[in-house]
């Protein structure tokens, strides 16, 4: 499974339930349509750093990095790449 | 009896003495006291335009910012009362609240009803109006629904409206989850919120020259407190809805420059663990506040002795159905109270008492028994629930506690959060303490879960700090090392976050559901 569908697919199971419908584009803000809350957001980096190993900075913390799917793949890649 | 101002007067004052001073910030909106005492009395004009009378409820369902507070002076300057609606709460809870206040009304804006106003609107047999700030043209509602756009309402006369409103009338409802099913509302007088108001002012100390950086909702009966206090003092409040990316809130801390940041446990435990916020010197604050649930001695002295000494730490305590504060903890006395709830605040008599309804000698657990003006009027609509919580002596707060000789008091747990193991009553919030502890340990949360043989069984729900590993057995050993036999978890589990509601509160019921499944 590639790097999206597997970020993809973590969200929708976990935040979502199953349900593809509200992860309506990548680039939409996970938080702002409600798909996330601030206990999602620990989730979601403690997933980052459990399955893909990443070391994740309190600074990197931010909406650039992990408030939607174009953002997350980014994200990953550049950690990955630097790791 | 004290007088007090209707709530919308603190406004009104103030945008009289500061009319040029900002309110609000929120991203790159500067709200100024002129601006919104002039946009609030629009709305209130355009809701009498629409029929509001005195003692209406008009719904407010809104993420903090600059249509939250225009919204909520504006309804209570038409005399009505301010259904102050979860802005996190799904569709379903959102429409049986709106049916069960009985609201005429509905402020709100598109992005959050979104396609669910019909159904939101369909639910509520009293509704009249929504105001929005635009319409969407899919939406089909029934025709007694009037659809009031943004438009419509600045089209309307700024004069201030003069509707009379008694120190009794109601002020605002808000919901608030208990521990089960379904949420009451707590009815607040304008002599509720204008007395805890002055009360929290009063130890606060606050100024024209304060400003507080808000992540907590102002639905909230906190949020609502940091609101309403920095508004009667004409100082400023910068809302920050992002508390989900914990570093970009300690930089709009910085850059907003606030003397006072406000939190729940959770919110302190985050920003310890998660970023650089006790590192920073942080020249321009005063004061940090923290209440909504018990935050644990440990967070509170890694606070108190790592932060600056010049910034004071307050400790608080209170419930929605006190408007919102109950009780404070002297800063200066904190580092020989760490874990105690403090003193009643001013104006407010707080004493603990045994079921029949005497007082309890120092060091006697009973129940926390609360008097004065800020205590709400009962749950809207439910008597029976009222009855349950209001007596003559006060309002009964639902937790144990103890009195110290110095008369402070240290809760001891809440009564239901009481766990009954074997013969053994146990407290869930000891073994959280005792937990607490353990190096490596973020949040705890302690539960009673269904057991055969003991009635209940004690399990504990442990979230690490990050890069922290931590064996369960390790957990139990501490216990074991500390505690009773019988108050040592069966069962410790590892979470990455604990299940809680948006204001922050731990849902216990759901982690006793996860073991069951």
């Amino acid at each position: 499974m590639d790097l999206r569908a597997k970020i993809k697919d973590y969200i929708v199971e976990n935040f979502l339930f199953g349900d593809t419908a509200p992860l309506a584009s990548d680039g939409m803000s996970l938080l702002d349509n409600g798909i996330i809350d601030s206990t999602g957001v620990m989730e979601l980096v403690a997933f980052l750093e459990g399955d893909f190993g990443l070391s994740i900075a309190d600074e990197d913390l931010v909406p650039e990095n992990l408030d939607s799917v174009d953002n997350l793949v980014a994200f990953i890649t550049r950690k990955q790449a630097a790791a | 009896m004290v007088p007090y101002l209707p709530v919308h007067r603190l406004l009104e004052v103030s945008a009289d003495r500061v009319p040029d001073a900002v309110v609000l910030e929120h991203g790159a909106t500067r709200l100024r006291y002129a601006e919104l005492e002039a946009d609030a009395d629009r709305l209130a004009n355009r809701l009498r335009e629409l029929g509001v009378e005195r003692g209406d409820r008009v719904a407010l369902y809104l993420d903090n910012g600059r249509e939250y507070v225009v919204g909520f002076f504006g309804i209570l300057k038409a005399g009505a009362c301010c259904v102050a609606l979860n802005s996190a709460n799904k569709t379903r809870t959102t429409a049986l609240l709106l049916a069960d206040s009985g609201a005429v009304g509905l402020v709100t804006r598109a992005s959050q009803v979104r396609h669910d106003l019909p159904e939101l609107v369909a639910g509520a047999p009293d509704l009249r109006f929504v105001v929005c700030d635009r319409a969407a043209p899919q939406w089909q509602l029934p025709p007694q629904v009037a659809v009031v756009t943004a438009g419509d309402v600045a089209a309307s006369p700024d004069a201030r409206p003069a509707v009379p409103v008694g120190p009794d009338d109601l002020c605002a409802i808000l919901y608030t989850s208990g521990s089960t099913g379904k949420p009451r509302g707590a009815t607040l007088s304008h002599r509720n919120l204008a007395a805890n108001t002055r009360q929290i002012l009063a130890y606060l100390e606050l100024t024209g020259e304060d400003s507080v950086l808000s992540v907590l909702p102002f639905h909230y009966s906190f949020g609502n407190s940091l609101l309403l206090t920095h508004v009667a003092v004409g100082g400023r409040v910068v809302v920050d809805n992002r508390f989900a990316y914990p570093a970009t809130v300690v930089d709009n801390l910085e850059r907003s420059r606030v003397t006072g940041f406000s939190g729940v446990p959770s919110t302190y435990a985050i920003l310890v663990a998660r970023t650089n916020f006790l590192d920073r010197p942080w020249p321009d604050l005063r004061y940090l506040t923290q209440a909504g649930g018990a935050m644990t001695p440990a967070l509170q002295r890694q606070l108190r002795e790592t932060l600056p000494a010049r910034i004071r730490l307050f400790v608080m305590y209170g419930q929605t159905e006190a408007s919102a504060r109950l009780s404070w903890v002297p800063p200066e006395r904190l580092p020989e109270k760490y874990g105690s709830i403090g003193v009643g605040i001013p104006g407010v008599s707080l004493t603990v008492r045994r079921a029949d309804g005497s007082e309890c000698a120092t060091g006697e657990v009973g129940e926390v028994v609360a008097q004065g003006d800020n205590i709400m009027q009962g749950y809207w609509n439910d008597p029976a629930e009222t009855a349950l919580v209001l007596f003559p002596d006060g309002l009964h707060t639902g937790d144990l506690g103890r009195r110290d000789e110095d008369g402070y008091i240290w809760l001891v747990d809440r009564i239901k959060n009481m766990i009954k193991t074997g013969a053994n009553r146990v407290s869930a919030k000891e073994v959280e303490e005792t937990i607490a502890e353990v190096a490596g340990v973020q949040e705890v949360c302690v539960v009673g879960v269904p057991d055969e043989l003991l009635g209940e069984a004690i399990e504990a729900y442990v979230v690490l700090r990050p890069g922290s590993a931590l064996a369960a057995n390790s957990v139990q050993q501490h216990c074991r090392e500390n505690l009773a036999l019988y108050k040592v978890p069966r069962a410790v589990h590892f979470l990455a976050a604990l299940p809680k509601n948006s204001s922050g509160k731990v849902l216990r019921q759901e982690l006793i559901a996860l073991d069951r499944r």
